[in-house]
């Protein structure tokens, strides 16, 4: 159930039927996205609200799946770090690590593509900018470990983006060989 | 884990594969590596240390990344007067064998928590699949080793080709053990059931069930066991009945007897018999188990191939080749001499797309080369394993 869309156009405006039914063209099973949880049902439905054009479809990246307790409420789950790599951290345990966006190059700013809003297509991604995306997704990876070690009753929330940055501005980052 | 994955995710981890450059894939391993592949294999250690199934005759369990395999050996006696392998035996060259059919049984299941996301059908359908396949390779004989095609409901196809050589026999690890299952020849001898459960898939399942196959039965102790015989007296019948006895009874009576001593047309029956020598924590090994087989995936990509490729790995890259080997030679050292240490044992072709000759015979080159260092790494671990044990 639609209850409005961004056009790639960048206009906004209420669902018709035809939105509806052609549903695919925008999202389409196994996409993958970020969104707010406005809801949820009885019957175990969410609605879901994507609040501006940084939410949406996911791209130019790799998915790291952490259990949820480790993540923290923030006041933005949107994290850029300063390798030239963004997380975005789903309080359900599902991170995204994927290459920066640029701020010029964010909604409402002018250099902002909105034809790429339902986009499948990935960007072209530079070898170095690939390996932070790796690096990121194995310090995540460590961290889960480390948690998992705790004992139950020792389990600490740390603030995952804090840990990263930390992590990564603290370690030099070599150049690949 | 994710079930499905987006487009923008799957070129993404196409890129990143085929990248020029350098290859990277999600946790910065090279295409060519394994991730850490872990192996218990148990029972009666004694020390405890690894226990798998104390209760089947060899266990054991591979886990590697996420995927975990459990498979276990199970003997059971049978009688197998019946069964033609003699003929087969006597018969030489490895034609269509009645008897080993029962021999070796294979069969694998999956958890349901395996694959939560597959209707129970789906699931039947991959545990038939994956048993027929190992039995397959596993009970020789070369009447089974026709091609066969299976389709499963996500449309994928699998093409199972078994080599046979008509010129030589086929490879069959029973022969290989077969003389260590004998109990009484031509009568009684150990069936083994071989059992795996498929814990959990994350990718790169027949490498692991194959290699978890083979730690159970090198892992496998045959109880020791020693024929008995009991011969039956001869019966003398004292008495021939009234009429006989009396009259001349002396020397023909006694030569009579001596001719039908000689001419023995009542066969003797003889009750055979085994008992165990010791319990089974004591038994003996399988000796020809540095030969069972080894299976190698490949993920295929068109200018280069993929080793153990995870969950997301093999949605992205859905086209793959398993290869099967067996090694003979466990300590023949280049590359060069093994050609006669290993053996093809078959492959399967899984996935859309189709894979050029050349380049086909190019991975079964490549392919021969990482199954011997699997299984170079896999029996120095279970020998240092053993080793531990015995201390």
């Amino acid at each position: 159930m639609l209850s409005s869309v961004n056009l790639p156009g960048g206009i906004q405006r209420r669902k018709l039927e035809s939105d509806e039914l052609q549903m695919r063209l925008f999202f389409e099973e196994g996409d993958l996205l970020v969104a707010e949880v406005q809801a949820f049902f009885a019957d175990g439905a969410m609605s879901l609200h994507t609040r501006s054009l940084r939410y949406g479809k996911l791209r130019n990246g790799q998915l790291v799946t952490v259990p949820p307790i480790l993540i923290r409420r923030l006041k933005s789950h949107f994290c850029a770090l300063e390798c030239g790599v963004d997380a975005i951290l789903g309080i359900n345990g599902y991170i995204w690590v994927c290459k920066h966006v640029q701020e010029s190059h964010q909604a409402g700013e002018e250099g902002f593509n909105a034809e790429s809003v339902y986009s499948n297509k990935n960007d072209h991604i530079d070898t170095s900018t690939r390996l932070a995306i790796v690096r990121v997704s194995n310090i995540l990876k460590i961290i889960w470990v480390m948690e998992n070690g705790l004992e139950a009753k020792n389990i600490l929330r740390r603030n995952i983006a804090e840990t990263l940055v930390e992590a990564i501005t603290g370690d030099t980052i070599r150049n690949y060989k | 884990m994710a079930t499905l994955l987006s487009k923008a995710e799957k070129s993404y981890i196409v890129s990143s594969l085929t990248s020029t450059v350098v290859a990277l894939r999600h946790d910065g391993r090279d295409v060519h590596d394994y991730r850490t592949i872990h192996i218990v294999t148990g029972n009666g250690n004694g020390n405890g240390g690894g226990e798998v199934a104390p209760l089947a005759n060899g266990s054991a369990k591979v886990s590697v990344g996420g995927t975990t395999v459990v498979a276990a050996v199970r003997l059971e006696v049978e009688d197998v007067s019946g069964f033609q392998y003699q003929y087969r035996r006597a018969g030489g060259g490895g034609g269509g064998g009645g008897g080993d059919e029962g021999r070796i049984r294979c069969n694998v299941t999956c958890s349901p928590a395996a694959y939560p996301h597959l209707s129970s059908n789906q699931q039947d359908e991959i545990q038939n699949d994956l048993t027929s396949f190992v039995h397959s390779i596993y009970s020789s004989n070369s009447s089974s080793s026709s091609s066969s095609s299976s389709s499963s409901s996500n449309s994928k196809s699998a093409t199972t080709t078994t080599a046979n050589a008509s010129s030589r026999r086929s490879f069959s690890f029973f022969e290989e053990v077969e003389s260590d299952l004998v109990i009484l020849p031509g009568r009684k001898a150990w069936t083994l059931y071989l059992d795996a459960v498929v814990l959990s898939d994350a990718g790169n399942l027949y490498d692991v069930l194959f290699l978890a196959c083979r730690g159970a039965l090198w892992d496998t102790r045959v109880p020791r066991t020693r024929a008995v015989e009991y011969q039956q007296q001869q019966q003398r019948q004292p008495n021939r009945g009234g009429g006989r006895g009396q009259s001349g009874m002396g020397g023909g009576d006694e030569e009579e007897d001596m001719w039908k001593e000689a001419i023995r047309t009542r066969v003797q029956s003889r009750v055979a018999d085994f008992e165990l020598e010791d319990t089974s924590e004591a038994g003996s090994r399988l000796s020809g188990r540095e030969k069972c087989p080894v299976a190698v995936t490949l993920n295929i990509l068109p200018t280069r191939h993929v080793l153990d490729a995870t969950y997301a790995e093999e949605q992205a890259v859905p086209l793959k080749l398993v290869l099967l080997y067996s090694f003979t030679n466990r300590d023949d050292g280049g590359g060069d001499e093994d050609g006669e240490g290993a053996r093809f044992l078959g492959m399967r072709l899984i996935g859309p797309g189709q894979v050029p000759l050349g380049y086909l015979k190019e991975l079964l080159r490549q392919g021969q080369g990482y199954a011997k260092q699997l299984v170079l790494a896999m029996d120095a671990q279970l020998v240092a394993q053993e080793e531990d044990s015995r201390d």
